[in-house]
């Protein structure tokens, strides 16, 4: 496939988004011999704040975890960073 | 339960929203992962616009243990691969949440009281040596006898310069009139034995065990507040316990670092300093792991008269905590660079 790098950049961003919009509507994602995307819930919590120089209660929030295949790790494995 | 999509699923989704052919969503899917990993294994870090950074880490060889047989087998050093989202993809994935902030616990431990009040001390700390440290001084170059009975002063100084935030400003020339007396008398009527009298409570508190209760730490922190009327009491108000040396203190369950710094320095802000110290055993300042061995520094000045020392040692604790909390975008991060900004020596 012959593109520019203009097009090229579009497609990226356009993958980019569109897995944006799969994360956000809580949606896990498993590519193949690279590694799985998926949201996970942190429940609140309890934790000292130094700056407000109290005990709080830290909000539950949503994170996005990626999990690499086993084939990804063990590419990476050995390799002299 | 989540729904997971494989591979076959996001092509059909590129296919569909991009409106091209499956074979060409197929080939972009394949091109930007292979790009992904190609760059990883070359430069061990690479960044997706919109969705993130990949990274290669480095895994120090560690001693595990076999599952099946129990014993115990070495875990040879390797790269591990680490992804961190995008600012405006985390926010994105947390819309659910995005409007919660921090809540209050009501603490059923009483030390939780005391940061409050921290807080509004803080900017005052240095204030008292400028201001109105002058009657004193000049005093205790004449009488080198007399050192003992000065430690009360600078915290005479300290509730005037406290109260008058809160607006009753006819105190503090009331208070000046007061130390200043207070200093004339101590000059005139200067004896052996009342300077040593006054001299052996400090000491004694200096012996008080690191076992004690956190509790304790309340007790220097309520003169701060007591109302101006306790000035007229000449008798040297519980000081807060300062470490005479390093000292070594092994974490009790519950302890925070600011509890430590308001029981060993009167002022919880100052755990800065024991962060600084100990930052090699500290993963998380904000949750110490009980039965760590950390070594509580000592002052070179006191509390509030900090040496250059001092202030330099404050000053690179909040650089490090700086970095600290720069590096998880923490939104408290500025914080720290002002406390970094004030304590540094000019």
């Amino acid at each position: 496939m012959d593109i520019t790098q203009a097009e090229a950049g579009e497609k990226i961003e356009a993958l980019a988004g569109l897995l944006s919009d799969l994360f956000s509507e809580d949606k896990a994602l498993n590519i193949q011999r690279f590694g799985t995307f998926s949201t996970r819930k942190v429940e609140p919590r309890k934790g000292y704040s130094p700056v407000l120089g109290k005990h709080v209660i830290f909000p539950p929030k949503k994170v996005l975890d990626f999990n690499p295949s086993d084939i990804l790790k063990e590419k990476v494995k050995n390799i002299n960073i | 339960m989540m729904e997971k999509l494989n591979t076959t699923d996001l092509i059909n989704a590129i296919a569909e929203k991009t409106g091209s052919t499956k074979t060409d969503a197929e080939f972009l899917v394949k091109n930007v992962i292979e790009l992904i990993e190609e760059s990883l294994e070359k430069e061990s870090s690479v960044k997706v616009k919109g969705l993130g950074t990949f990274k290669l880490k480095r895994v120090a060889s560690r001693i595990g243990r076999n599952l099946q047989t129990g014993e115990e087998v070495e875990i040879p050093p390797h790269n591990k691969v680490t992804f961190t989202p995008e600012k405006e993809l985390k926010e994105l994935v947390n819309k659910e949440y995005e409007f919660l902030t921090y809540k209050e616990v009501e603490e059923e431990k009483p030390v939780a009281s005391a940061p409050p009040e921290e807080k509004k001390e803080e900017p005052e700390t240095e204030k008292p040596l400028e201001s109105k440290s002058d009657p004193v001084k000049p005093e205790d170059n004449k009488e080198p006898n007399l050192p003992p009975p000065v430690p009360p002063p600078p915290e005479e100084e300290y509730d005037d310069v406290e109260s008058s935030r809160r607006g009753y400003h006819w105190i503090i020339p009331v208070a000046v009139i007061i130390i200043a007396i207070l200093a004339v008398v101590f000059y005139f009527r200067a004896c052996q034995d009342r300077s040593d009298d006054a001299k052996t409570p400090p000491e004694e508190e200096q012996v008080i065990s690191p076992v004690e209760e956190p509790v304790d730490t309340l007790a220097p922190e309520e003169p701060v507040v007591d109302e101006p009327e306790e000035i007229l009491e000449p008798e040297p108000r519980p000081m807060p316990v300062t470490p005479e040396e390093d000292l070594l203190y092994v974490l009790e369950p519950g302890n925070y670092l600011y509890q430590l710094a308001g029981k060993f320095y009167g002022d919880s802000l100052f755990w800065v300093l024991i962060y600084r110290e100990n930052a090699d055993k500290i993963d998380d300042p904000e949750e110490v792991t009980e039965g760590s061995r950390l070594v509580i520094p000592k002052l070179e000045g006191t509390r509030y008269n900090l040496s250059r020392q001092d202030s330099m040692n404050l000053s690179e604790g909040y650089r490090m905590l700086y970095e600290y909390y720069m590096i998880r975008e923490d939104l408290r991060t500025s914080n720290f660079y002002y406390g970094m900004v004030r304590y540094m020596p000019r």
